[in-house]
C-alpha cells in the first residue's frame, strides 16, 4: 500500500511517499506505518522545482539541516560532523540569510562522473525554521519511518571549531616570528660587541674629563678618567660633583682590581650561577628598603664578590652609576674583606650589575660565562694579569 | 505526625524530557547560564507582562517547586555572570531545564508575533532600511536595550561589546531568531542541546 505523508508549513512542504509492510487489514489503525520510503519532495519557497530524491537523500537534508539548526541556536560550528554526509550544507551567509547547497548528485543518487555545480537556494530564518519544523515534524511523527537515527546531542568540547579562523589565531605567532626574522636580520650586520675588560694602559692615555675632580692618590700624576678607575687608584670612584665623596667604598682599604689580580678567579659555571643568585637575592633585600628610584638610566657597577657571596668592592661602570650611587643598596654595603679559600688565596668573582629604573637588577658575569671551566680559568687569569705585566 | 527528615527532593517529571549532559561538577556552564537569561530578556522585551509570564508558566508547567516565587527565579536569573549583581551560586541541571521549558512554552504563545518581526525585518534588509523603519520591530528592540542596560554589569567585557545601539540590536534580533526556533515541535530539545554545544566532556 502506498502512503503519502506531508508535513506543511507556510515556507516549506516535506513530501514522503512511501510503502506500508502492515497489513491494513489486521492493523486497523488509522494511520499505517510508513516503513519503506519511495520518494521524498521537498518544496521552498524560492525554489522553482521541488527538491526530489531518495532515502540517500532525506538522510542528508535532516543531516545537514538539523546541524545548522543547532550551530544557528549555539552559534557553535557543527560543522564537523557532516564529514561524511556533506550533499547538503547550509552556511550563514548574511544575518537573516542562510544558504541551502544540495549536491546535484544527493538528489539522483548517482556518483556523477562530473561534477556540475550545485543547486542554492538563499533561506531567510523564517524559511529555515519552517524547514526544520517540517524536518521535526516527520520525526515526532512515529508512524512514519521510526528507524531514521534522530542525533540531537550537545557537541563535545573537544571538537569545537576554534570561533576565530585560523588566519586570525595564527596572525600574532606569525608577527612574532617576522618580528624575530628582522630583528636577527637587523643584528647580523651588527658588530658584535667587544667584552669590556679593564684596560689601564689605554684608560690612562685617555684626555680626563672635565667633571672629575682630581684623585687623591698620592702616586698618580694625571687623575683618571671618571669612567675607569686604574688599578692603582682608589677602589672608590672618584666623587662626582652630585654625590658627597664618603660613600663606604672610599674607606676599603683594598681595591677591586688590586684584588682580582692577587686573587683567583671564580670561573666554575655552578659557582658563579651560586653567587649570582646570593648577590640578586642580597641586592633585592636591600633595595626594596631604598626610596623609590629617581634615576632614569641603567646604573651599571663592576661588583667582586668572595667565595661566601660577600660583597668585597665595586665600582661604577656609568655615569649615572655614580650620580645615583646612593639610591641602590650598594652604597650601604659594608665591604668585606675578602675570604681566604683553603689554598690561602682569596678567589673573587666579578659580576657586572645593573639597576634598572623600573626596579630589576641584573648580574651577569663581568667576564662573561666561561665556555669550559678549566680552560678559562687560565684565559681569566691571563687576561687579568695580561695588564700587570 | 512528626516528620524527621525533609521529603526527598522529587523533581517534576515534565523535566525528564530533556536528557542530562554529561557537563562536570552537574552545574551549568557559564554560557549556558548567559543564554538562559538572555533568552527570557528578549520574551520580557516582547511581552510586557513579560515577567510576570514567566511566573504564571512556572505554576501552569508544575515547576513551582523549582521556581518558587519571584525571588527564586530572580536568583537563578542572576547566575547569568554579566548580570550587575550576578550571584556566585552554580545554576542546577534541574533549574536550568526548568527555564528552558519555560523559555519555550512563552515562545510558543509568542510564535506569531516573532514570525511576523522576523519577516519584518528580513524585508527592511532587503530595502536596506534601519530597524527603526518598523514601528514594533523599533518598539521590541528599544525595550531590549533598555532592559540589558539596566540589567547587566557595563564592567563586564562582555557587555562592553554592546555598548553601541547597533550591537544591541544585533543581539536582540539574534534573540529573537532563536526564539523562533523554540517555537518548533523538537524546540525544548534543540534550545536544551545548544545551551551545552562545546560544553559536554
Amino acid at each position: 500500500m502506498t502512503i503519502q505523508r506531508q508535513y506543511s508549513l507556510p515556507n516549506c512542504k516535506l513530501i514522503l511517499e512511501g510503502l506500508t509492510t502492515d497489513n491494513p487489514v489486521d492493523g486497523g489503525a488509522a494511520r499505517p506505518l510508513l516503513s519503506m520510503l519511495t520518494r521524498v519532495e521537498c518544496r521552498l519557497t524560492g525554489l522553482e522545482k521541488p527538491l526530489v530524491g531518495g532515502r540517500d537523500f532525506l538522510e542528508h537534508l535532516v543531516a545537514g539541516v538539523s546541524e545548522y539548526a543547532q550551530s544557528y541556536l549555539s552559534h557553535v560550528s557543527h560543522r564537523h560532523r557532516r564529514d561524511r554526509l556533506q550533499t547538503v550544507q547550509l552556511h550563514r551567509i548574511d544575518r537573516n540569510l542562510h544558504r541551502l547547497s544540495i549536491q546535484p548528485q544527493a538528489l539522483d543518487g548517482t556518483q556523477a562522473a562530473s561534477f556540475p555545480p550545485p543547486m542554492e537556494v538563499d533561506l531567510n530564518t523564517v524559511q529555515l525554521f519552517d524547514l526544520v519544523e517540517a524536518i521535526d515534524q516527520f520525526h515526532a511523527d512515529a508512524q512514519t519511518l521510526p528507524d531514521l537515527e534522530f542525533n540531537l546531542t550537545p557537541l563535545p568540547k573537544r571538537s569545537v571549531a576554534p570561533k576565530e579562523p585560523a588566519a586570525q589565531r595564527l596572525l600574532p605567532a606569525a608577527l612574532g616570528v617576522s618580528g624575530l626574522a628582522v630583528a636577527a636580520a637587523a643584528l647580523f650586520f651588527l658588530p658584535v660587541p667587544e667584552v669590556r675588560r679593564p684596560d689601564p694602559t689605554t684608560s690612562e692615555a685617555t684626555p680626563e674629563s672635565p667633571i672629575a675632580s682630581p684623585s687623591p692618590s698620592p702616586d698618580v700624576t694625571s687623575p683618571p678618567p671618571a669612567a675607569v678607575t686604574t688599578p692603582t687608584a682608589p677602589a672608590a670612584p672618584p666623587p662626582s660633583p652630585t654625590t658627597d665623596t664618603n660613600s663606604t667604598a672610599t674607606t676599603t682599604p683594598t681595591d677591586l682590581d688590586t684584588l682580582a689580580q692577587t686573587a683567583t678567579n671564580i670561573s666554575d659555571p655552578a659557582e658563579l650561577d651560586r653567587l649570582t643568585a646570593e648577590l640578586q637575592d642580597q641586592l633585592y633585600t636591600a633595595w626594596a628598603e631604598k626610596p623609590d628610584p629617581t634615576f632614569a638610566e641603567p646604573l651599571e657597577y663592576q661588583v667582586g664578590v668572595d667565595e661566601n657571596g660577600q660583597i668585597i668592592g665595586y665600582k661604577y661602570a656609568n655615569d649615572p652609576a655614580l650620580t645615583y650611587v646612593n639610591e641602590i643598596p650598594l652604597s650601604d654595603v659594608q665591604l668585606a674583606a675578602p675570604a681566604s679559600s683553603a689554598t690561602g688565596e682569596p678567589s673573587i668573582a666579578q659580576f657586572l650589575v645593573v639597576f634598572r629604573p623600573e626596579g630589576v637588577v641584573e648580574i651577569s658575569p663581568w667576564y662573561g660565562v666561561p665556555p669550559a671551566p678549566g680552560e678559562s680559568n687560565t684565559d681569566a687569569g691571563s687576561e687579568a694579569a695580561e695588564p700587570q705585566g | 505526625m512528626q516528620v524527621n527528615s525533609p521529603p526527598a527532593q522529587s523533581q517534576p517529571t515534565i523535566l525528564d524530557i530533556l536528557p542530562d549532559p554529561n557537563v562536570p561538577d552537574g552545574a551549568c556552564p557559564r554560557r549556558t547560564r548567559q543564554q538562559l537569561d538572555l533568552l527570557l530578556l528578549a520574551i520580557e522585551a516582547l511581552d510586557l507582562g513579560g515577567s510576570e509570564a514567566i511566573l504564571i508558566a512556572a505554576r501552569d508547567l508544575d515547576l513551582k517547586s523549582i521556581i518558587k516565587n519571584r525571588v527564586t527565579l530572580w536568583r537563578l536569573r542572576a547566575t547569568n555572570p554579566l548580570r550587575r549583581n550576578s550571584q556566585r551560586r552554580p545554576l542546577s541541571i534541574a533549574e536550568a531545564k526548568a527555564l528552558t521549558i519555560i523559555i519555550c512554552h512563552l515562545s510558543r504563545r509568542l510564535t506569531v508575533i516573532v514570525r511576523q518581526l522576523l519577516l519584518a525585518y528580513d524585508q527592511l534588509l532587503e530595502k536596506q532600511l534601519t530597524p527603526e523603519h518598523h514601528l514594533r520591530l523599533a518598539r521590541y528592540l528599544e525595550r531590549f536595550r533598555a532592559h540589558f542596560r539596566s540589567r547587566m554589569n557595563p564592567k563586564r567585557a562582555t557587555v562592553m561589546e554592546y555598548t553601541s545601539d547597533e550591537r544591541l540590536n544585533e543581539l536582540a534580533l539574534n534573540l529573537l531568531g532563536q526564539l523562533l526556533f523554540c517555537t518548533g515541535t523538537a524546540g525544548v530539545q534543540r534550545l536544551w542541546s545548544s545551551l551545552f554545544d562545546g560544553e559536554v566532556v
